[in-house]
């Protein structure tokens, strides 16, 4: 079972980036299960969403504790220690940022995708808006859902500058640099 | 459809389908409620007690018949009051406390401009008791009104060439039409009434009557002039007030000239306005707040001061003439205290104080008393005017006085008052039916009803108005009352035309209906809505709403309820 | 046609199905979505009924009773404090033997503040004469939400039905929404006595003597009673038509179990994870859902629980001064069975705290290890698991 932990702050779309990649699993015969975690509703405040995938029907109805994929919408909340402590060795992190590999800190056995989603968001004409971006890093990173499922899920759930929002996720895919830490 | 005994629904909880009645709850109380309709407070500071709230309530239903015969059950001069009564009701009426009172004079004016109705009999008990009215001014007029609708044969008599006395003489026609004075005074002539101008009557003239008729009563109002006890009152271009609204020759004697009026009532500001209206250079009132008359309203003093006619308070002290010509009036300085008692609010800033006044020509209108005549002079009086009590009776039997002859207050619509308790009282006397209740009727009380007079059962108390229920127009809308065109006043100061115009039929419509019509039952059905043993009911064709007595357990909810203070509850009769 | 969404939008999606004439409600976290998402319905001119506003959630069932009372379906939906406000209608709302159905998001009462799951909200809503069904996630509070139409429209009782905050009210889960017609068909146009009908005027619940009022009650017992027979009846034939059931109570594994496990709502969906795990360690542990607890289902209860020679119920919600409620009951149910099992109470998950599958197991163990059996509450959470890890 893929349990996955979006960490971001209010106002970067994460509530929405998870119901949508839920979206994305369900639209791939899956069975996701989301929810978010968010305490003051106010901009910059951290904000926590969670997904569970499974291939049949998920009961457990509790926290995720030990995800195995994460994804950092903000390159601030992430901490490599941290992350090492949570994951598996070949667990997934994805990291929105501009820096290289190299800077990130020790991520030994992990796999790793990094994606500047500043800059796509921009060139797909969605200005500060990521989190649809990185979701489609995501899918590229983890193998799956399937980006089509992604796009079908993204031209459902988002209405506005819906084909910038998949053209962004689309460039996003293309462009994620993904590296299995040796 | 079936149901297991716990699923049927007439059966699993409290419903009954029977009605009340069963229960005789009236016998559990000993009050019920009483249904009594009640004076208005408009109608109790009306003078000739109008049913106000009635022809409100007919004018906001657009029946404007209905509301000039309302109007007509009280006063003959519905036109006449439309235009120049100092509607007193309108500063009781209880919209004041909400926005702004009901326009009820400008009602009063619809209803006799857009409606039509016949003056009403009342009895026909005084047919063979001939009464001989003398002077035709408002209080003549509506005794003699009065009087025939009791069935009395009345001779109007007039010293003039037509009727109407100060109506016709000494109120100008941009206030007061002619034709609209006409037009009452016909409806009035169409009853029993003979009219008789160009007749004087003296001291032997009033013996005569007295021996022909039953009863006379004197309404010859006060024609002379008081004078002002300073020195110079004799100087040429002083003219007495109602002497110059009386005379037009001598009214274009002002033309050019530089008038200035002295005193503060209506005749001063009517005097003034009719100066203006002959061209005189500059028109200015001084008045002597402690001393002079108010107008009896506003409305006047605003459209004098829009006229371009300045009010002055002041005292004058002497006329200094030139050549035996009046030139200038010298004045003392007021004190505070006397101005800001007794001043009437004023759009225009306060004049400064001069000591000298120069001018052309003077009016004088602080007042007038009785002619000395032998008719006058023959009969005892106090005050200047004939000594007599409440009902118009004088000393002397079978002779009686109204209107500014008598003890009385000095406005047409207290003469007209006057007027009708003194015809009552005559109609009592004459007919040998005085009694207790008539008594207190006409000596007591703010104002008097003959409608109430001539009313089957208990008699409505003018001393206690309706109680309305103030919750119930917490909810009504603000409304700003509907506003009677006016004419320009540089245009207006050109001629005699009549200044205020009055409303639409819709626009009556809708200033009527801002009325609560506090003490009359408008068959609103609250007390029926609220009764809680569906007890209050209407008979049809009647207005009156009644409990029955078998259910009404006399909790008071229906008088509780009762917006307009009809229902109250009392005793079980 | 399965879809992907909370336990809230599940609701609202129910609701529509069932063709409301009356919705009336106030919004209240974290209830809120389902009275958004019909009064989206609403605006959206999709949604048939009316949708009346109305200032407090007193108002709302006030509004609803005497709707109902004409006749009509009846919807509303609250929470936490918005169904302690409403709490002298809901006796109303009994008492008159209205059909209303609503919907409750268990959050926990304040004081202090707080938005996550907790029972004792509706618990406290126990004598109201209201049934109260407890669901397990999404899909439950769907089919669960159909079905009260018609079981409280066949009883004249009013039907609560419970879903837990942020557990179901806002977990996304793929949830399969009947499609119209077939809702149609399986839950019939509204059909209820017109109590209050102006063409036959009646004055209802005018003051009683003692007597009439315990004959009412009585009647009203009386229906509770029949709705376990109602309820299960109204579950079979959903399951004829949906292919989905519940019962009054579910049982897993309760055969041989050596202990059974007592659980409602979200609780149960992790313990069937615990269970499996526990299972295939070889303990002999068994799962008894309780989803019906108004009326209580006592008969079903012993059935499964008169065998079992222990019993632990684990449960989100306390009498202060007592233990868990469910607790309470089960043991009251239980007191004249020949049977008699030993019966421990574990609190956990109060406030909203988490329940997952280790919380659980450690109950299992400390019961079926136990050698005294408490008439306190045991209370569980992480902290146990620290102590036993020490």
């Amino acid at each position: 079972m893929l349990e996955i932990k979006i960490s971001g702050r209010g106002g970067q779309g994460v509530v929405v980036a998870a119901s949508t990649l839920g979206l994305s699993f369900f639209n791939a015969g899956m069975f996701p299960q989301c929810y978010s975690v968010y305490g003051g509703e106010r901009r910059g405040a951290p904000v926590v969403g969670f997904l569970r995938v499974d291939t049949q029907k998920v009961l457990l109805k509790c926290e995720i504790r030990r995800p195995n994929s994460l994804i950092y919408m903000d390159e601030s909340l992430f901490d490599a220690r941290e992350v090492r402590s949570i994951l598996k060795d070949g667990d997934t992190v994805l990291i929105n940022t501009t820096r290289p590999l190299e800077k990130l800190g020790e991520l030994r056995g992990l796999k790793v995708g990094l994606i500047d989603a500043a800059r796509v968001s921009e060139s797909a004409g969605l200005g500060k808006i990521i989190n649809t971006t990185v979701l489609g890093a995501y899918c590229r990173l983890v193998g799956q859902p399937d980006l089509k499922c992604l796009l079908d899920a993204l031209t459902e759930a988002i209405t506005v500058k819906s084909q910038a929002n998949r053209d962004s996720a689309q460039w996003a895919y293309e462009s994620v640099k993904i590296t299995e830490v040796a | 459809m079936s149901y297991h005994k716990f699923l049927d629904p007439e059966l699993i909880i409290p419903i009954s389908r029977s009605s009340t009645t069963a229960f005789r709850t009236g016998s559990w109380s000993r009050i019920r409620p009483v249904f009594e309709e009640k004076f208005s407070p408009c109608s109790v500071a009306c003078p000739t007690a109008n049913n106000i709230a009635s022809a409100m309530f007919k004018i906001s239903q657009g029946d404007f018949d209905g509301a000039l015969a309302a109007f007509l059950e009280e006063s003959p001069l519905p036109g006449v009051c439309g235009r120049v009564c100092n509607h007193n009701c309108q500063s009781k009426c209880n919209r004041n406390d909400h926005d702004s009172s009901v326009r009820i004079r400008t009602i009063e004016r619809s209803a006799s401009d857009h409606g039509t109705a016949k003056p009403v009999q009342l009895t026909d008990a005084g047919k063979k008791l001939p009464v001989a009215v003398i002077g035709s001014g408002p209080a003549g007029l509506a005794a003699a009104y009065h009087l025939a609708r009791m069935g009395h044969p009345v001779s109007l008599l007039e010293a003039s060439e037509r009727l109407g006395g100060l109506l016709a003489m000494g109120i100008p026609g941009y206030r007061l039409p002619k034709k609209v004075l006409n037009h009452d005074i016909e409806r009035i002539l169409t009853l029993d009434i003979k009219p008789i101008t160009n007749h004087t009557v003296d001291h032997e003239g009033l013996e005569k009557l007295l021996d022909s008729h039953k009863a006379v009563l004197l309404a010859t109002g006060t024609w002379a002039p008081t004078t002002m006890g300073i020195p110079g009152e004799d100087l040429k271009g002083i003219i007495p007030g109602l002497d110059f609204l009386l005379d037009s020759s001598i009214q274009a004697q002002v033309k050019g000239r530089n008038v200035i009026v002295i005193g503060g009532g209506n005749t001063a500001i009517d005097a003034s306005r009719v100066a203006m209206r002959n061209g005189a250079a500059t028109v200015s009132i001084l008045y002597r707040p402690d001393l002079d008359a108010l107008p009896d309203s506003d409305d006047e003093v605003c459209e004098a001061e829009e006229e371009g006619i300045l009010r002055i308070p002041s005292h004058p002290m002497e006329f200094i003439g030139e050549k035996g010509e009046i030139c200038s009036i010298r004045c003392r300085e007021i004190v505070q205290a006397e101005y800001s008692n007794n001043c009437i609010s004023s759009s225009k800033p306060n004049i400064e104080f001069k000591e000298l006044f120069p001018c052309d020509v003077v009016i004088t209108a602080i007042g007038q008393t009785l002619v000395a005549s032998s008719l006058h002079s023959s009969l005892q009086q106090e005050y200047g005017r004939i000594v007599a009590d409440r009902q118009g009776r004088t000393a002397r039997k079978g002779l009686y006085v109204a209107g500014d002859a008598g003890p009385f207050q000095a406005t047409v619509v207290d003469a007209m008052a006057s007027g009708k308790r003194a015809a009552v009282s005559i109609h009592l006397e004459l007919t040998g039916s005085m009694d207790e209740t008539s008594t207190a009727l006409l000596d007591s009380g703010r104002t008097f009803s003959i409608m109430d007079m001539f009313k089957t059962g208990p008699k409505r108390n003018s001393d206690a108005s309706a109680k309305i229920n103030r919750y119930s127009y917490l909810t009504a809308s603000e409304t700003t009352p509907q506003c009677s065109p006016t004419i320009a006043a540089d245009e207006r100061v050109c001629g005699f035309q009549e200044v205020v115009g009055g409303l639409e039929s819709k626009e009556a419509t809708a200033e009527a209906g801002r009325c609560f019509y506090c003490g009359s039952c408008i068959g609103c059905d609250l007390c029926a809505t609220f009764c809680p043993d569906v007890s209050m009911c209407q008979e049809s064709g009647k207005t009156a709403y009644e409990a029955d007595p078998e259910h009404c357990k006399g909790c008071g909810a229906c008088a509780a309820a009762c917006v307009r203070g009809v229902l109250e509850m009392g005793e079980e009769q | 046609m399965k879809k992907f969404i909370t336990g809230n939008h599940a609701v609202a999606e129910a609701v529509r199905l069932c063709r409301p004439d009356v919705v009336a409600a106030y919004p209240i976290t974290p209830q809120t979505p389902i009275y958004e998402q019909l009064a989206d319905w609403d605006s959206a001119g999709e949604l048939g009924g009316t949708m009346v506003k109305v200032e407090s959630e007193h108002s709302a069932m006030a509004t609803c009773l005497s709707a109902s009372l004409t006749g009509v379906r009846t919807f509303t939906a609250t929470s936490s404090q918005g169904l302690a406000l409403m709490h002298e209608m809901l006796h109303f709302a009994a008492g008159s033997r209205t059909a209303v159905v609503m919907a409750v998001v268990n959050r926990s009462l304040a004081a202090p503040w707080a938005f996550w799951s907790d029972q004792t909200d509706s618990l406290s809503q126990r004598d109201t004469g209201w049934l109260q069904l407890y669901c397990e996630d999404n899909q439950e509070a769907l089919d669960t939400t159909i079905q009260a139409f018609k079981i409280a429209e066949e009883l004249m009782l009013p039907v609560m039905v419970m879903l837990e905050a942020n557990f179901i009210s806002h977990f996304m889960e793929p949830t399969e929404v009947p499609e119209p017609d077939q809702v149609d068909e399986w839950l019939l146009p509204v059909n209820i006595p017109r109590r209050f009908d102006l063409s036959n005027p009646g004055f209802m619940n005018g003051v009683v003597s003692a007597k009439q009022y315990r004959d009412f009650r009585r009647l009203a017992s009386d229906a509770m009673e029949h709705a376990l027979t109602v309820v299960e009846r109204v579950d079979k034939e959903y399951e004829s038509t949906f292919g989905r059931s519940y019962g009054l109570v579910e049982t897993v594994d309760c055969a041989d179990a050596e202990l059974v496990l007592v659980t409602t709502a979200t609780i149960t969906s992790t313990a069937r994870v615990a269970l499996a795990s526990l299972r295939s360690k070889g303990i002999k542990v068994g799962l008894c859902k309780l989803r019906l607890f108004r009326p209580f289902p006592v008969k079903a209860l012993r059935d499964v629980l008169d065998n079992a020679p222990r019993v632990a119920v684990i449960e989100r919600n306390i009498s202060i001064g007592r233990e868990g409620i469910f607790c309470s009951e089960i043991k009251s149910a239980l007191i004249n069975s020949p049977g008699r099992p030993k019966i421990q109470g574990y609190l956990a998950g109060i406030g909203g705290t988490d329940v997952n599958t280790q919380l659980i197991e450690w109950v299992v163990q400390d019961a079926i290890t136990r050698e005294v059996f408490v008439d306190q509450p045991i209370w569980v959470d992480d902290a146990v698991l620290e102590g036993e890890a020490q």
